[in-house]
């Protein structure tokens, strides 16, 4: 199926900051106190990275945020065993420990490569909202900020759990667990920092799925996701669908199809980075 | 009997207050007295009293007959009974007939409309609606906290570009017991008042 895309193309640089982050900083560092205080700093960012990823797979356990955490370690560990001298003709010499580092960085980053190709350390936030609204018509004034019930169905609780899981480890959603309920979150790529390390996040006025242990499904679509889509949208079956395209992906998952979760998604055709 | 619910207010209000018992006991003992008597008998305030006795002669308790003697004329009051009755049916505060049928309206969330929803905590229904009336300093806030039946009732309320529903069906839908309905209408008839539930023509 050949979908037409209705949210406006991203142009957000969030999700590049960490990188523009540790290129500029230690590029700073390093001509204002020489090469040593910058390969110094890198390597400073980098493991303070390495420690943020270890908090990403523990939210997650995400193969994506595995890959980068070692990625990240090896990287740092390659910066620590380089041997940098600054009073000979070359800068850096490259330690039998910097060389196997730098292969399993090199190894490491083949395999980052991969996963950014197959879209499996991408957040699918963007290809939910525009599944969402693949086969919703344009309408006027008709926003509200309120939770849409679109279903009930039967189901065991351990069984969401699990869902909950399986969506959480494909970078689809951040779940949130609550008495009576878990509340899917679609998280876009590039906007996943406050989700995976914001310890109070206001999870209620995002959009969202949640599904009762009563087997109540309901949805609700936040007034800045939902701007974001080129035109207005009939928000009514905008959330509707919303609600269903999950209904749909439990039922896939509930039959041991969860490969099907992940083609749908791949159906959409958003960027690697967007 | 006491029936009529203005009378019970009135009968509310003076029976509260705290000479009214001793001013009972008086009429009851006396065949009849005035209200200076039971003014100069309990130390009290003519006016005090002629008010109390008033107020029970407006609600039936007593009845008073005028007196002429060597002086202006005057009242005497006497108890009618040693009971007290009062008998109320609380349906009869309810909206009259033709609200009671709202139930047969379609209805649906109108747009635009200058309201918020709070929802209770890990529930799927709302606790409190908060409805904006006016523009600039003339703004006011009214927060209306809904009991469960209500606030399931609007969780299920047709969004503003959705098919109008009718009250029953959207009861259906959130699971509400038909012994809500009344509750449901009210909340109904009172966000159709603020303009935030529209009417199918």
């Amino acid at each position: 199926m050949i979908y037409i895309l209705k949210l406006k193309p991203d142009r957000d640089i969030t999700g590049l900051l960490p990188i523009i982050f540790c290129l500029l900083i230690p590029a700073l560092v390093g001509a204002l106190m020489g090469p040593v205080a910058g390969f110094s700093t890198m390597a400073g960012i980098i493991f303070i990275y390495s420690f943020f990823c270890i908090f990403a797979v523990y939210r997650t356990k995400s193969i994506g945020y595995i890959v980068l955490t070692c990625y990240m370690f090896s990287m740092f560990l390659y910066i620590l065993s380089l041997d940098i001298n600054i009073y000979s003709g070359r800068l850096i010499y490259q330690t039998p420990e910097s060389k196997f580092f730098l292969f399993t960085s090199f190894f490491l980053a083949l395999w980052m490569l991969y996963l950014t190709f197959t879209k499996k350390n991408k957040w699918r936030g963007r290809e939910i909202l525009e599944l969402a609204a693949c086969k919703v018509e344009e309408g006027i004034n008709t926003y509200t900020d309120r939770p849409r019930p679109v279903n009930k169905m039967e189901f065991q609780r351990e069984e969401v759990e699990y869902f909950a899981k399986f969506l959480v480890k494909s970078l689809i959603i951040m779940p949130y667990y609550e008495q009576e309920r878990i509340l899917f979150v679609p998280v876009r790529n590039g906007h996943e920092y406050p989700y995976l390390f914001g310890s109070n996040i206001n999870y209620w006025n995002k959009t969202w799925v949640a599904f009762d242990f009563d087997g109540n499904i309901s949805a609700h679509i936040s007034k800045n996701d939902y701007l974001d889509y080129k035109k207005n949208l009939e928000f009514d079956p905008l959330c509707e669908e919303l609600g269903k395209l999950f209904v749909e992906f439990f039922e896939y998952f509930r039959q041991g199809e969860e490969v099907r979760i992940i083609d749908k998604l791949n159906e959409v055709k958003v960027g690697y980075f967007s | 009997m006491i029936s009529d619910f203005s009378k019970i207010k009135i009968f509310g209000s003076y029976i509260s207050k705290d000479y009214s018992e001793e001013l009972l006991r008086l009429l009851h003992l006396y065949m009849d007295i005035s209200a200076s008597e039971a003014a100069s008998r309990l130390d009290m305030h003519i006016k005090t009293v002629q008010d109390f006795f008033d107020a029970m002669f407006d609600v039936g308790l007593l009845d008073k007959k005028e007196v002429y003697e060597s002086k202006r004329p005057y009242y005497r009051y006497t108890l009618k009974s040693n009971w007290i009755n009062l008998e109320y049916d609380i349906s009869k505060l309810l909206p009259d007939e033709k609200q009671i049928n709202n139930g047969d309206i379609f209805i649906r969330e109108k747009k635009n409309a200058n309201v918020r929803y709070t929802t209770a905590r890990s529930k799927l229904f709302f606790s409190t609606v908060t409805i904006w009336t006016g523009r600039g300093r003339e703004a006011e806030e009214k927060k209306v906290s809904l009991t469960t039946a209500q606030g399931k009732f609007l969780f299920n309320l047709p969004f503003p570009n959705a098919e109008f529903a009718s009250v029953p069906s959207i009861m259906k839908k959130a699971e509400v017991p038909e012994e809500h309905k009344s509750e449901i209408l009210d909340i109904v008839n009172l966000l159709i008042e603020y303009k935030i539930i529209e009417i199918k023509e």
